[in-house]
C-alpha cells in the first residue's frame, strides 16, 4: 500500500511541476488575502465576539483561523472527487481500475498531493498572520488544535467519499463539496461568530461539522484550551463521522457496483 | 485459465433515466448471451466479429471493468466477480484507444506510476519500466511527453504498461488498430513470443482476420454478441472465409 500511495504522491508532484504558474498563484493568492483580513479586522470591535472577548481575540486572529482551516477542511473533502473527475476526464479511470491496488490506496493516494498542498496554504496562511501582521496565538494549546484538526478531518473523511460516490456515478463535477463549502461558510462561523446569526440558523449550523471544527479549533489557538475542555466539540464532530461514515461506505460500494454494471467509467 | 459459461451482459437503462427518452445510453441493450469458452495456458485466442459484436464488452467483463448479468467468469480459477482482486493480479489489459496516460508526463514517469501501483518500490518499479520500454523499443523516446508520441508509440506504450507486472493473462482490444504495417508485425512477434516462448495465455479482440489467421491457435468468431463458431487457425484463410460465410448469411 505504501509503494503505490508514493507512486500518487510522486505522479502528482510530476504533474504539478509541470504547471508551476498555477502552484505559485495559490501561494500568491494567500499572500493577497492576508493583508485584505487584517485591514478589514481594523473594522470590526472585538467585543463582537464574546466566546473568546476574555482571551483578548481580534477579529484579524479570528478571521485568519477560521478562513485557513474552512478552506483547508473544504479542499481536503473535495481532493479526492476532483482526482475521480480528472481521471474520467483524461480516460485514466479505467486504466487505474484494472490496477491491483486496494480502493483505500487508490483513494488516499489519489488525495494525499492536494491535501498537502491545502494544508501547506493553511499553514502559509498562519505564518504569514503571525509574522507580518498581529496575529494572537501566544496561548495556543498544541495539543488541543492537534485534536481538533484530527477530529474534523475524521469528520470530513466520509462527506469526502460522497463526494467521491456521486463524482463516479453521475460523471459530472463535483457539486457535493461545493454546495457543503457554501453552507459551511455561511452556517459555520468562518468570517463571524454563528451567536450573530439569527437562533434558527444556529441550531441549523450545529448540523454542519465545520461549526464545531471551527470551535474547537479556536478555543484551543485563542484561549489555549486542551482537548479534555474541548471534549463537547469533539464529541460532535465524533457523532458525525460515527453516523456519516457508513453511510459513505455504503455509497462508494453502491457507486463501485453501479459504475461496473453500466461501464460508465470515462466522463 | 480462462473459462466462461453461460456468460451475458444486457445494458439497463440507468435507474434515473427519464423514462421513454431516446437518448443514448437510456434504453436496455443485450451485448452478450451466452458465452461459453475455454482458452489454454500459453494459448492465443482471438476474438473477431463486427463492430457492436460485444469483443470490447467481453474483454472489459474479464478485465473486472464489468460486470456480467448472467453466467460466470474465471480466470485461474478466480471468478471475475467475487474474487476481482486475485484476476486483477493475473491479468493485463490494453485498451483499443489511447487514452489512458498522463500526457504531460514522459513515457518512462508513467511506467513508473502504474509499475508502483502494482506494488514496486521505486527502484523496482524503475527497473521494470526501462525493460518493458525497450522491450517495445522506447527507450530512446522515454523522457519525452507522451502528448509527444505518436498514436502509434502510444500503443506500443500501452503494451510495454501491460508486461510491467509479469502477469500470465493478457488482453488486448484491438492492439495494431493504430499501428503501421512494420510495428505490427513487430507485436506479431512479442505476442507469439509472449504465448510460445513466456507461456503466457493472450486473448485478442481484433478486426483484422489476417492477424488473426497468422497469430492465434483460435479465434472465436461473435455477431450480435453470441459466439457463432470457434475455429482452429489453419493460417490458410479459412478464418476469413468462415467469417464472410457467417456474415453474409446473417445478412
Amino acid at each position: 500500500m505504501t509503494a503505490q500511495i508514493l507512486a500518487f504522491l510522486r505522479r502528482d508532484y510530476l504533474l504539478a511541476s509541470t504547471s508551476r504558474l498555477a502552484l505559485a498563484w495559490q501561494i500568491i493568492a494567500v499572500g493577497f488575502a492576508v493583508p485584505t483580513l487584517y485591514y478589514l479586522g481594523r473594522l470590526i470591535y472585538p467585543a463582537a465576539i464574546p466566546s473568546l472577548r476574555t482571551a483578548g481575540a481580534d477579529y484579524f486572529t479570528f478571521v485568519v483561523l477560521g478562513v485557513s482551516a474552512g478552506t483547508f477542511f473544504s479542499t481536503m473533502m473535495g481532493t479526492c472527487a476532483a482526482a475521480v473527475r480528472g481521471e474520467q476526464m483524461g480516460g485514466t479511470i479505467e486504466t487505474l481500475l484494472v490496477m491491483p491496488a486496494s480502493p483505500w490506496a487508490m483513494a488516499v493516494g489519489a488525495s494525499l498531493w492536494g491535501t498537502l498542498i491545502a494544508a501547506g496554504q493553511a499553514l502559509f496562511y498562519l505564518v504569514l498572520a503571525s509574522v507580518i501582521f498581529p496575529m494572537h496565538l501566544a496561548n495556543a494549546n498544541l495539543l488541543g488544535v492537534a485534536a481538533a484538526v484530527a477530529f474534523t478531518i475524521a469528520a470530513f473523511v466520509p462527506l469526502g467519499m460522497l463526494s467521491s460516490a456521486f463524482v463516479l456515478v453521475f460523471r459530472r463535477p463535483d457539486v457535493f463539496t461545493g454546495t457543503l463549502a457554501s453552507i459551511s461558510i455561511l452556517l459555520a462561523g468562518v468570517f463571524y461568530p454563528t451567536t450573530v446569526m439569527p437562533p434558527a440558523l444556529q441550531r441549523a449550523a450545529e448540523f454542519v461539522p465545520l461549526t464545531h471544527g471551527l470551535r474547537a479549533l479556536r478555543l484551543a489557538a485563542i484561549r489555549g484550551d486542551g482537548p479534555m475542555a474541548l471534549r463537547g466539540e469533539l464529541t460532535a464532530l465524533l457523532a458525525f463521522f460515527v453516523v456519516v461514515f457508513p453511510a459513505a461506505m455504503l455509497a462508494c460500494r453502491l457507486a463501485f457496483h453501479e459504475v461496473r454494471r453500466s461501464g460508465g467509467f470515462n466522463g | 485459465m480462462i473459462e466462461t459459461r453461460n456468460l451475458g451482459k444486457i445494458f439497463r437503462r440507468p435507474p434515473w433515466a427519464i423514462a421513454g427518452s431516446t437518448r443514448t445510453g437510456a434504453r436496455s441493450v443485450r451485448a452478450l448471451r451466452s458465452i461459453n469458452l475455454n482458452v489454454e495456458r500459453g494459448e492465443i485466442f482471438g476474438l473477431v466479429g463486427p463492430n457492436g459484436a460485444g469483443k470490447t464488452t467481453l474483454l472489459r467483463i474479464l478485465a473486472t471493468l464489468l460486470l456480467p448479468t448472467e453466467g460466470t467468469a474465471r480466470i485461474n480459477g478466480a471468478d471475475v466477480v467475487r474474487e476481482s482482486s486475485r484476476v486483477k493480479r493475473a491479468i493485463a489489459l490494453v485498451a483499443g484507444d489511447d487514452r489512458g496516460f498522463y500526457w504531460r508526463l514522459s513515457g518512462l514517469e508513467n511506467l513508473d506510476f502504474f509499475a508502483g501501483l502494482l506494488g514496486f518500490t521505486a527502484a523496482e518499479a524503475r527497473r521494470r519500466a526501462v525493460d518493458a520500454l525497450e522491450r517495445l523499443d522506447l527507450l530512446p523516446m522515454a523522457r519525452e511527453p507522451v502528448g509527444r508520441y505518436s498514436t502509434g508509440m502510444r500503443q506500443r506504450l500501452a503494451i510495454a504498461r501491460a508486461l510491467l507486472g509479469n502477469p500470465p493473462v493478457l488482453l488486448f482490444d484491438e492492439p495494431t488498430r493504430s499501428l503501421d504495417p512494420v510495428a505490427s508485425t513487430g507485436f506479431r512477434t512479442l505476442a507469439a513470443r509472449l504465448s510460445r516462448e513466456e507461456g503466457r495465455t493472450v486473448i485478442m479482440a481484433t478486426h483484422n482476420l489476417d492477424e488473426a489467421d497468422a497469430i492465434c491457435s483460435r479465434a472465436a468468431i461473435l455477431t450480435g454478441g453470441t459466439v457463432r463458431e470457434i475455429m482452429s487457425m489453419d493460417g490458410a484463410g479459412a478464418l476469413t472465409r468462415r467469417y464472410h460465410a457467417l456474415l453474409g448469411a446473417s445478412e
